[in-house]
């Protein structure tokens, strides 16, 4: 594949591979894999709901959801179980918006509802808002995420879901048994 | 089959870039440094879920150089790209991403990559400092590396994303169109932020 630059953009495009070859350290394969061999895995967040506040979408904004359909409103803050949630008025019904790291469910199992707007925290795959199988979407609502996401302390996976009410005993089914990362009320 | 007047495609072809050429564009040929011969993506996803080492050992031998480079560019640190780089990795093997395209595994590392070098970045900013000055002291080729340290400290005056951009784009060679789903984009638009990054690279350069 050939793409056309600029003579000068070329240049600086030779410049920064260079310095890129000439500072990045050459790894050896097996060591790398034996440093991550010898790590347990990450479980930076043992928490209550093994959920955690998204204080860097703060500033989502649904715009209409399905049959909802209405405008939404800021985020407003919220405790529960000493974790802090940020709400997201969606027609009239405050979610708290929550990190569910290890959720288990593959997007077949996804039924769009309508559409969200956010400019800002997280990237989502569009501005889709979905429904999760028959779980109430009153109750439970799903955006998707790009890869690659992180928070301050890591991966968030593939999904953050909108809840309210008891829709956090609803996602049970969807956490392997035992996950130190479900919510408590799981176990 | 008739004889035309028309040359062959492959000439044309030529024609068009010698004059694109002495127009003073030049062509970045993505192909020409191949340096990731990478394993057949979606089989080798499936091996590192079933936790087979050897796969997952070759997979780092294909592709840790480039979330090495790519983390390099981000945070101007030695440490802070091979911590990054690393961190990409335990994550694929802890945590094997569930990806709607397993094809992406690539995209997907250099994503996971990027991220943490942004964040690694911010925390050792300090030490990068104290590292560029480093190499521009006691580089054993000195206009060379004297080169390398006003290109570091131009990139230092450039945002996190915009590192991230030009590093994915020269330090990686990802085409536009890939980068342009990476940040969510059409292609016109990843090449015109391109632009604009390059652009803002040559203007921190000029102050130097």
């Amino acid at each position: 594949m050939t793409e056309t630059v600029s003579s000068e953009e070329a240049i600086l495009g030779r410049r920064i591979r260079v310095y890129a070859d000439a500072g990045a350290p050459l790894r050896d394969p097996g060591v790398v894999v034996r440093a991550i061999l010898a790590k347990p895995p990450r479980h930076p967040l043992r928490m209550p709901l093994g959920l955690v506040a998204v204080a860097s979408v703060l500033l989502i904004v649904i715009v209409a959801v399905g049959s909802l359909g209405q405008v939404g409103s800021r985020p407003a803050r919220a405790h529960v179980g000493g974790i802090t949630l940020w709400g997201i008025n969606l027609g009239g019904t405050t979610y708290d918006l929550a990190v569910v790291r290890s959720i288990d469910f593959s997007a077949a199992q996804l039924t769009a509802v309508g559409k969200a707007r956010h400019d800002g925290g997280f990237r989502t795959e569009g501005s889709t808002v979905y429904r999760l199988d028959d779980v109430d979407p009153q109750l439970v609502l799903v955006l998707k995420l790009l890869p690659g996401e992180y928070d301050d302390a890591d991966s968030v996976g593939d999904y953050v879901v909108l809840v309210r009410g008891n829709g956090f005993s609803l996602l049970c089914p969807y956490f392997q048994p035992g996950d130190p990362l479900a919510p408590s009320m799981c176990d | 089959m008739g004889v035309t007047d028309q040359p062959p495609l492959a000439v044309t072809r030529i024609s068009q870039t010698m004059k694109r050429l002495r127009s003073g564009e030049h062509l970045l040929d993505m192909d020409a440094t191949p340096e990731v011969s990478m394993p057949e993506p979606v089989a080798m996803l499936a091996a590192v879920r079933e936790h087979n080492q050897a796969a997952f050992t070759q997979l780092v031998a294909s592709l840790d150089g480039e979330l090495v480079r790519l983390a390099y560019v981000i945070t101007g640190s030695r440490h802070g790209a091979e911590d990054a780089a690393q961190a990409a990795w335990e994550r694929l093997w802890h945590k094997p991403p569930r990806l709607r395209e397993p094809a992406k595994l690539r995209l997907w590392l250099l994503t996971v990559c990027a991220n943490e070098a942004r964040q690694v970045g911010r925390r050792q900013r300090r030490g990068a400092q104290l590292e560029a000055k480093a190499v521009s002291a006691s580089g054993p080729k000195a206009e060379r590396a004297d080169d390398l340290a006003d290109l570091r400290v131009a990139l230092g005056c450039l945002s996190g994303p915009e590192r991230e951009l030009l590093a994915l784009r020269f330090a990686v060679g990802l085409p536009s169109a890939e980068i342009a789903e990476h940040l969510g984009l059409s292609p016109e638009g990843a090449r015109t932020r391109l632009h604009r990054v390059l652009q803002r690279l040559r203007q921190e350069l000029s102050h130097d």
